[in-house]
């Protein structure tokens, strides 16, 4: 029985002494911080204190950090803070140096956990020094000359424009291509009509000239020479030209009346000719 | 098939007209812009200043050279109205740099140079706040430190979490000591 009592209490001492000895490592377990530079550090200088949460089993709560873009103390500015779940990142900047170098402590911030306990986040030490040598004087020291002006730049505006009149003379050239086609051997029968029609604009012209050049790029469309009798025929060879029926219809009437007849009448007029020819060349080019 | 291409005449049709119009605005941008470029550089005297943030910086500029520092202050901190970083940090240091020159012709006894100075570094701060590797503006500000320290043995290593401003936060215009 004793040693039954014995071997119980020898189990639960052993268990208490475990837990306790647990306890205290995990309450030990130091917060890890680290410095991106810790010495050589000048006035303007940005510096970047890492602090470790790994360790820590409770998170953090945020709205008990520091405030940030403040000065902290005599030489740091806190610009950010970085939060991760395993780090956080404070990013100081020097505002002020002593006179020679100095070895400074980074602040010493307590934070609230999750679970409403506080902490006190480690500090660690770096050294700032002055860049200006006052051996001799601040008298001798001149300040810096201001900043001069610069010009906006143009450089994004003019390659815009130029991105702008490449794509409009691209897609211009395309058009005329399309209208006009490449070469005049290679256009088709009515934009070469139209082509010449409007050339005529800038010369004296009479409604026969005109009437040929209409009547041509029928002939190339149908292969053949087309007569008034023979328009039924261009029309089912070239079904896309049967819209416009009625014109050449009418236009062929008035062509063989003046050119054919006895008693020589007035000829198609050079402004209904070339407004056929447009709409010829539009539905030669849909087609 | 006459559709699809009736719609890619059209389409190339509205990308000459926009394109064509594009240039025209951008052609306009680009003339005023170097409107601005002939003021800044000074090649157009005017009595009028272009309302760019660039134009009045520049003036600014001038007019510190024609003794004219109130002015200058003035046009200084309308620039840091500005989206551009590095042109707002540059306002921030001409402006300490204004600072620091009439706190350097004052008597060492005057007790507005104390002031003066205290607005010049926050200038100088500020500057180095929105761009770092502006080393004249670390070069004048640690100049400032030297005309007026700002050490304190007993803030030393003891800040936890007590932060202070220590200069003066005045921003713009002067201020004269009684």
């Amino acid at each position: 029985m004793i040693n039954l009592r014995y071997s119980i209490l020898k189990y639960v001492m052993f268990i208490i002494v475990t837990f306790y000895a647990g306890m205290s490592i995990a309450a030990d377990d130091p917060i890890n911080v680290s410095v991106d530079r810790t010495w050589g550090l000048l006035l303007g200088d940005e510096v970047n204190v890492k602090i470790d949460l790994t360790t820590l089993e409770q998170g953090i709560d945020q709205s008990s950090l520091p405030l940030e873009d403040k000065r902290y103390g005599t030489w740091l500015y806190l610009k950010t803070i970085d939060r991760t779940m395993s780090d956080l990142v404070f990013h100081y900047q020097i505002i002020n140096v002593p006179q020679k170098n100095t070895m400074i402590e980074i602040p010493i911030f307590d934070v609230k956990l999750s679970n409403e306990q506080w902490i006190t986040l480690p500090s660690t030490t770096i050294t700032i020094g002055p860049s200006l040598a006052v051996a001799e004087g601040i008298e001798n020291i001149t300040a810096k000359p201001d900043m001069k002006p610069t010009l906006i730049s143009t450089d994004d505006s003019v390659k815009r424009i130029q991105f702008l009149v490449f794509v409009a003379i691209v897609s211009g050239l395309i058009l005329v291509l399309w209208h006009f086609g490449w070469k005049a051997k290679n256009r088709q029968p009515f934009a070469q009509a139209v082509h010449d029609l409007s050339r005529l604009k800038f010369h004296t012209v009479t409604s026969d000239q005109a009437a040929r050049i209409l009547h041509t790029a029928f002939n190339h469309t149908a292969g053949t020479v087309v007569a008034y009798g023979e328009l039924d025929t261009l029309l089912k060879q070239r079904p896309w030209l049967l819209p416009l029926q009625a014109d050449i219809t009418l236009f062929y009437t008035q062509s063989e009346q003046h050119f054919f007849a006895r008693n020589v009448q007035q000829g198609p007029d050079i402004d209904s000719v070339r407004k056929l020819a447009k709409a010829c060349r539009v539905k030669e080019m849909l087609a | 098939m006459n559709k699809l291409f009736h719609l890619a005449h059209w389409l190339l049709v509205a990308i000459v007209v926009i394109s064509v119009i594009a240039i025209g605005q951008a052609g306009y941008a680009l003339w005023q812009t170097n409107k601005v470029n002939a003021f800044i550089s000074g090649d157009v005297k005017s009595e009028l200043v272009p309302e760019h943030f660039k134009a009045q910086f520049s003036q600014a500029f001038r007019d510190v050279e024609q003794d004219k520092p109130d002015s200058a202050l003035e046009r200084l901190t309308t620039v840091l109205e500005t989206d551009d970083l590095d042109l707002e940090a540059a306002a921030f240091y001409n402006r300490g740099n204004i600072h620091l020159h009439e706190a350097q012709a004052m008597t060492a006894s005057d007790t507005a140079r104390i002031s003066l100075i205290g607005l010049a570094k926050q200038d100088y701060r500020d500057a180095l706040l929105l761009n770092s590797s502006l080393w004249d503006a670390r070069f004048n500000l640690e100049l400032a430190l030297l005309i007026v320290p700002e050490e304190s043995p007993g803030s030393i290593a003891s800040a936890k979490g007590k932060g202070s401003r220590v200069v003066i936060k005045a921003l713009g215009f002067r201020v004269d000591l009684p």
